[in-house]
């Protein structure tokens, strides 16, 4: 190839030349211009060819075929050379060992022995057109390919192709490198790195993940986080700004701070932005007030940092609560507390104090000031022990006793004596006082003097006890009496009796033992002895049965009062035969059985007895029942009483009629009316002269 | 005991009309033979234990068939006397009638709790009270079995 190039060279510097020489003198002509351009082309040619078969241009000659054979045997790579025909003509120490093979086995082998059979097209193909165009291949271009051993392993190698230019023809030197290892290696770094990359990418994503959790941390929290620029503009603001303010604050209407103050706070807050300002990174209080859209004012509260220094941050940070509800709250408990105070303090009659553990005094109020000085002579100050400025022995240990059980968390009230130089009595009250943690710190002691109080109660307690004496003596009096009274009537009756027994007896005797010496006269004046005796007898017996009657207990049951009415009638006799009976359904009602017999039997009799006289005698019967009471009626149509005289008839021994009208006592009414009222009732008439009369009585229902 | 029937009525009254009066209907009836009157209530109960004045009568007379006992007297009234001779062995078997006026109650009771067998009341009018007498002559000295054997 050289050769034929060395040959068109000289053939065109021939040409050259002649045509130079033959046409110089008419260098214009067309010709020239051939000839230039011919000679230009050649100048080019030879460059290239020059240049091109700069490096590996190298002609094998014996000389130099020692020194190669050594560098090739001493190659650390394997070295195999092929020829034109593909056929291995040489391979190196360093290919036997790669391949595993002795060098005779390989020499005029092909080289596709060498290549596994899935890269045989492809290999053959590089080598070809390698040999055909012979390109430099600088290491690291080389061809990654893959060969096989002797055993037919196949390993991953670089081959490089370098041509060499023998006088014989064109070789192809081939440069096999093992890179099994290098190949390993390379999966290693490529496996490492997709570790690195997963890893990196968890990473990020944690990042991230917390990235997002804060941020929603930021935007959810309840407190108002923003930040602010040198100017005190608000750059950010987490979303609770709005819900707390109202306001839209970054880019909204509010963006500069102090136009969202309360007038009276600007100062402040001007003052202590002016601190974080100069001292970055400090944490400063803060605490304003800030209009909302509503035009109120919000308490808030919170800090404030100097973070222009930090590059995360870049920005003045506040983290600020809405503390508006507990400002109030803080107000009210501080004007309750105020009032309390004063009211405290003002009370002259209370006496307030409160004592610790060690019954130490750590507050009290005037009044009670006053009143250890006034009864014990002392004068107390704050810190001082409440039980020392008792000075009373006495008086200090029940005050010690009342105290500790407070301390052990009684509440109590007391009503006890105290003082030296002027001993009262007073209503104590003790409460223990529990700190946060619900400990006892100690007790307070309301007192209050009531001295005025138990020495009326005491003097009305005297009061009642005399009282209490006298009513009891009186009672005994009263009882006494009674039963005086009571042995008087029993005697009188008895000893009444007895004459008049005698008086009857003997005139009957005389009557008849001694009838002869008695004339009818005689006789007659005996009779009147004799009924007198028998009157005076029934009267007795009266007065006896009234005065039982006043002494005697009733007892209340529910009593049929148609069937006494009844039994009442039948038991008394009736002297006149056409004596006619109207008796209306009458009710049961509370009373007592025997008396109101009594009452009845009384009643009728009488009704029967003043208009017996009459030829048809009519007894009427009847009640009636009103919300409290039950009101019954005996009426006659006998001879009536005149009503002037309406009074008199429940009186003992007052008669309306005279005892040649009608004979009587006058006790019956008088006895009705002392067991009516007995039960709680009245008694009362009416009546018209021969026009019959009505006896009423009321009963209670209860 | 030594039981004789030489008495039948031992009449405890104090009033000496009311005795009279008694004794006069009694006799009137034939009841009044062996009677003894006394006018108190100590009395009585000398009688009764043969002491005192009758110190020497109770063997000779025995226990009476029946005791008419007024309540109303002195010394010791009826219901003490009838509370003595009723709680005592020797005695609580004769029957007592007891004669008075009282038409108290609580003495009616009292009486009964005592143990007297019968309780009559005096009653003012003569007539009744000679019908009262001579049923109980009759009742106690004839119709009634006294618990003390009639020596034979």
């Amino acid at each position: 190839m050289r050769r034929l190039f060395y040959r068109i060279l000289v053939a065109l510097l021939a040409i050259l030349l002649l045509s130079y020489l033959k046409y110089k003198v008419h260098l214009f002509y067309w010709g020239s211009w051939i000839f230039y351009a011919i000679s230009i082309l050649s100048i080019i040619v030879i460059a290239i060819f020059l240049f091109r078969k700069k490096g590996l241009v190298f002609s094998l000659t014996p000389d130099n075929e020692q020194m190669f054979k050594s560098l090739l045997e001493a190659a650390p790579d394997a070295i195999i050379i092929i020829n034109e025909e593909g056929n291995i003509v040489f391979v190196n120490q360093q290919t036997e060992r790669l391949f595993e093979y002795n060098r005779n086995e390989l020499i005029n082998k092909a080289v596709a022995t060498l290549i596994p059979e899935s890269y045989k097209d492809l290999q053959l193909n590089n080598l070809v057109v390698s040999a055909k165009q012979p390109k430099l291949r600088l290491a690291g271009t080389s061809l990654e390919l893959e060969a096989v051993r002797k055993n037919g392993q196949a390993f991953p190698a670089e081959i490089s192709l370098s041509p060499l230019y023998t006088h014989n023809g064109i070789l192809i030197s081939a440069d096999v490198r093992d890179v099994t290892e290098r190949k390993k290696a390379q999966l290693e770094l490529l496996k490492l790195n997709e570790e690195l990359e997963k890893r990196v990418e968890e990473r990020t994503q944690a990042m991230l993940r917390s990235e997002l959790k804060f941020k929603a941390l930021v935007e959810n929290n309840g407190s108002i986080i923003a930040l602010f620029d040198k100017e005190l503009n608000i750059t950010y603001c987490s979303p609770s700004c709005e819900h707390i303010l109202g306001w839209k604050l970054v880019g909204g209407e509010k963006t500069f701070l102090l136009n969202l103050l309360h007038p009276d706070d600007v100062k402040k807050v001007n003052n202590v932005f002016e601190q974080v300002m100069n001292n970055p990174d400090e944490l400063y209080k803060l605490s304003f007030r800030a209009t909302d859209k509503n035009g109120d004012y919000i308490w808030l509260e919170g800090v404030v940092k100097n973070l222009f220094h930090d590059e995360s941050v870049g920005a003045i940070i506040t983290n600020l609560q809405d503390v508006t509800e507990q400002k109030e709250a803080e107000a009210k408990i501080i004007e309750t507390q105020i009032m309390l105070r004063s009211s405290i303090e003002s009370s002259q009659n209370m006496s307030v104090s409160f004592v610790d553990k060690e019954y130490r005094y750590r507050f009290f109020n005037n009044a009670h000031k006053i009143s250890m000085y006034h009864i014990y002579d002392k004068k107390i100050q704050a810190g001082d022990s409440m039980l020392d400025s008792i000075t009373l022995e006495k008086d200090k240990v029940i005050a010690a006793a009342n105290l500790d059980r407070a301390f052990n968390g009684e509440s109590h009230i007391e009503i006890q004596q105290y003082g030296e130089t002027d001993r009262g009595y007073y209503e104590i009250r003790f409460n223990p006082v529990y700190n946060e943690c619900n400990e006892i710190i100690g007790a307070t002691v309301f007192s209050f003097n009531i001295t005025d109080r138990i020495l009326s109660e005491q003097a009305l307690k005297r009061n009642e006890v005399e009282l209490e004496k006298k009513v009891q003596e009186r009672t005994e009096q009263l009882e006494a009496s009674y039963r005086e009274m009571e042995a008087f009537t029993y005697s009188v009756s008895h000893d009444l009796r007895a004459p008049l027994r005698g008086i009857a007896g003997f005139t009957s005797i005389l009557q008849r033992e001694y009838a002869e010496h008695l004339d009818a006269e005689g006789q007659r004046i005996a009779n009147v002895i004799k009924n007198n005796t028998l009157k005076m007898g029934t009267l007795i017996d009266e007065l006896l049965n009234f005065s039982r009657v006043s002494k005697q207990q009733i007892v209340k049951e529910k009593t049929n009062m148609g069937q006494l009415v009844t039994e009442t009638i039948e038991s008394t006799e009736i002297k006149n035969p056409n004596t006619k009976f109207e008796i209306d359904k009458l009710p049961s009602v509370p009373a007592d059985v025997n008396t109101l017999r009594q009452v009845w039997v009384n009643l009728i009799s009488n009704a029967l007895k003043y208009s017996a006289k009459k030829e048809t005698p009519e007894i009427k019967i009847s009640s009636i029942e009103n919300n409290d009471e039950y009101i019954f009626s005996v009426s006659d149509n006998g001879v009536g009483f005149d009503e002037t005289y309406a009074n008199k008839l429940f009186k003992v021994f007052q008669r309306l009629h005279g005892p040649k009208e009608f004979e009587g006592t006058g006790v019956g009414l008088a006895i009705v009316e002392k067991i009516i009222s007995k039960h709680g009732g009245r008694v009362w008439a009416s009546g018209a002269v021969n026009n019959g009369a009505t006896f009423y009585f009321s009963l209670p229902k209860r | 005991m030594n039981y004789s029937n030489l008495v039948d009525i031992l009449l405890v009254e104090d009033n000496p009309d009311d005795a009279e009066l008694t004794l006069r209907e009694l006799r009137k009836n034939n009841m009044a033979n062996n009677l003894i009157h006394v006018e108190d209530g100590e009395a009585a109960l000398d009688f009764l234990y043969g002491r005192g004045d009758y110190a020497f009568t109770k063997e000779t007379v025995g226990l009476p068939k029946v005791i008419l006992l007024d309540i109303q007297m002195p010394k010791l009234n009826g219901i003490e006397v009838l509370e003595k001779i009723k709680s005592d062995p020797a005695t609580k078997a004769i029957p007592v009638v007891i004669l008075t006026s009282s038409m108290e109650s609580p003495d009616i009771k009292r009486s009964y709790e005592l143990g007297a067998n019968s309780y009559i009341v005096k009653p003012v009018s003569f007539e009744g009270f000679s019908t009262a007498i001579r049923n109980l002559g009759f009742y106690w000295l004839l119709l009634n079995h006294p618990p003390t054997p009639q020596n034979l």
